[in-house]
């Protein structure tokens, strides 16, 4: 008997169901929710307490603490998806049935990046409230926009957590993931670095490896936020296609990696 | 990287609608050959097939029902959220898990247990709904892995009637124990695997039909009963006001209970020492290796 696609959409929400319900009771959840909460904080109190511009001290900081919570829930929880389930072994029993591997790790993905987006929305709507109340210029539709950005940058993270927790331990994917948020925020400056090379061959193997460094910098627009610059829609289409794309295909890969660590264990 | 051969030379067949045993000390690859028929693990060589056709196949993994050692279940779910995670996995729908679930926790004794997360769970509550998410999809072939291990008396007493009720539906059962009263207990046929090896495999009745090979005599320690007046006795215990005789099962029970008579001795009962796994076990390693044995 062939399970139909709803057989398959169906147990793939169970796996979503069961990972959003055990990161919702987890309470390292809670304590990165109260640090955006608090640097929310600090974005009033700096903003009251400057005489320039106080409504970009209220941008800057709020756009960046919605970034930072949802990376932070993106790679914490992205991170333990695999590992923990290994060592308490729900994921052999699982696959014991007929479940790949890539459909439980698709399940755990859509879990824990729905988890991303509930934080996300909340985040917004603190920040919307307090722009509302304390910016001058109020909540503009260019900055609402610019907010979708972290939500596509903390769902990516999510499986980029999940690819490396898939062949190592929880605390050194968190690190790979951190540092690969890192690298991916200083593209631009690689680029110049790599463009003033005297080597072509040297210059051509930087650029071709740049390829495959996955592009945080273009989810965090600072200035152009800040200003309150319309951002292109085909631009927050782009960042949406390219976070969908890393989703898929590392979810499937560390699907990939699952199953030779299930042949050699 | 060296490579250990955790299971070699394997075979046997397990007969439809049987409850087959897999005994083995711990260590043995029980756990291992467990997972490799459930999908957990591939094996490096070797195949294993249910009705002809391969475990891997997706409907022959939907056929079978799994309950692991541990019982590894998210404890923040209550029972009937475990069932409709695992239903789900299955292929089932919401109102299928829902039309099931009752009945299934009935079945194993866990209805009370419908609303309570899985870390407010005793072991032996823990084992039931491991059954119970394996029998959800209603499957031809339930593999449990150690199902009584960790139980108190009661519970393994409630485990082995449940494991008897499903093989009566029509079920194949084959669970592996390293306790042998239990596989004694319920099992048809049985498999011994040791050090990754499979020992010997058939009816039980195999293992159990070589007969009584002694008697255990108990007698009031009023009269002591001396083991060079009556012949055939071997072994002599005596606590409190019973004296415990056991005889070496070359001199026949009537001569002995006529020479016990006789030194006026009262027999307050005869009790046969028949043959089981555990001697057929301590037989095996009493055996030479008969290929080191051989070697040159």
């Amino acid at each position: 008997m062939k399970l139909t696609l709803k057989q398959q959409l169906g147990r793939v929400n169970a796996i979503a169901r069961v990972t959003r319900q055990e990161i919702l009771k987890d309470k390292i959840l809670y304590n990165i929710l109260l640090f955006a909460v608090l640097l929310f904080g600090v974005s009033i109190l700096a903003a009251r307490l400057s005489f320039i511009q106080p409504d970009r001290i209220l941008l800057d900081v709020g756009f960046s603490s919605v970034t930072l919570g949802c990376v932070a829930i993106g790679v914490l929880f992205g991170a333990q998806m695999v590992s923990r389930e290994i060592e308490r072994r729900t994921l052999w029993v699982a696959l014991a049935r007929s479940v790949s591997p890539t459909e439980f790790l698709l399940g755990k993905f859509m879990g824990c990046a729905e988890v991303v987006l509930i934080n996300w929305a909340l985040m917004v709507l603190v920040e919307v409230g307090v722009l509302s109340t304390l910016s001058e210029f109020g909540m503009e539709w260019v900055v609402l926009k610019a907010f979708l950005l972290p939500a596509f940058l903390g769902v990516m993270f999510v499986a980029v957590a999940m690819f490396f927790s898939s062949f190592t331990t929880t605390s050194l994917a968190v690190i790979f993931s951190i540092g690969t948020f890192l690298i991916g925020t200083q593209i631009s400056v690689l680029r110049e670095l790599i463009a003033q090379l005297q080597a072509p061959l040297l210059e051509k193997v930087l650029k071709a490896l740049l390829v495959f460094i996955i592009p945080s910098e273009q989810y965090q627009l600072g200035f152009m936020v800040t200003y309150r610059k319309d951002i292109p829609a085909q631009y927050i289409i782009k960042c949406a296609a390219i976070a969908l794309f890393y989703g898929v295909f590392l979810t499937v890969l560390a699907g990939k990696f699952i199953r030779s660590r299930e042949r050699s264990q | 990287m060296k490579e250990i051969k955790v299971l070699e030379e394997v075979s046997f067949d397990v007969p439809e609608r049987s409850i087959f045993g897999f005994l083995g000390p711990n260590g043995a690859g029980k756990t291992t050959l467990i997972h490799l028929i459930v999908g957990i693990r591939q094996p490096t060589g070797g195949s294993i097939s249910w009705k002809g056709v391969p475990v891997t196949n997706p409907d022959v993994k939907d056929s079978i029902g799994y309950l692991p050692e541990r019982p590894y279940f998210y404890d923040h779910l209550t029972g009937l959220e475990v069932l409709e995670y695992f239903g789900a996995l299955s292929g089932l729908s919401r109102k299928q898990v829902r039309d099931r679930a009752d009945h299934v926790l009935k079945k194993v004794n866990m209805l009370r247990a419908r609303d309570l997360t899985l870390n407010k769970f005793s072991k032996g509550m823990l084992q039931r709904i491991g059954i119970a998410q394996a029998i959800l999809h209603e499957p031809e072939l339930l593999i449990l892995d150690e199902p009584m291990s960790g139980l108190d008396p009661a519970g393994r007493k409630e485990m082995r009637e449940l494991i008897l009720e499903l093989s009566g539906e029509g079920r194949t059962v084959f669970f592996s124990s390293h306790v042998i009263p239990d596989i004694e207990a319920i099992c048809d046929r049985v498999a011994i695997v040791k050090k990754g090896r499979l020992e010997d495999t058939g009816l039980i009745a195999k293992f159990l039909q070589m007969g009584v090979r002694g008697y255990e005599i108990l007698v009031q320690s009023g009269t002591p009963v001396s083991l060079t007046k009556v012949s055939g006795i071997n072994e002599s215990h005596t606590s409190g006001e019973i004296q415990r005789l056991k005889t070496d099962g070359l001199v026949p029970l009537e001569k002995i209970l006529s020479q016990l008579i006789e030194s006026k001795a009262q027999v307050l009962s005869v009790i046969p020492i028949k043959n089981s796994l555990e001697d057929y076990f301590d037989h095996q390693d009493e055996k030479p290796n008969e290929k080191q044995a051989g070697a040159p």
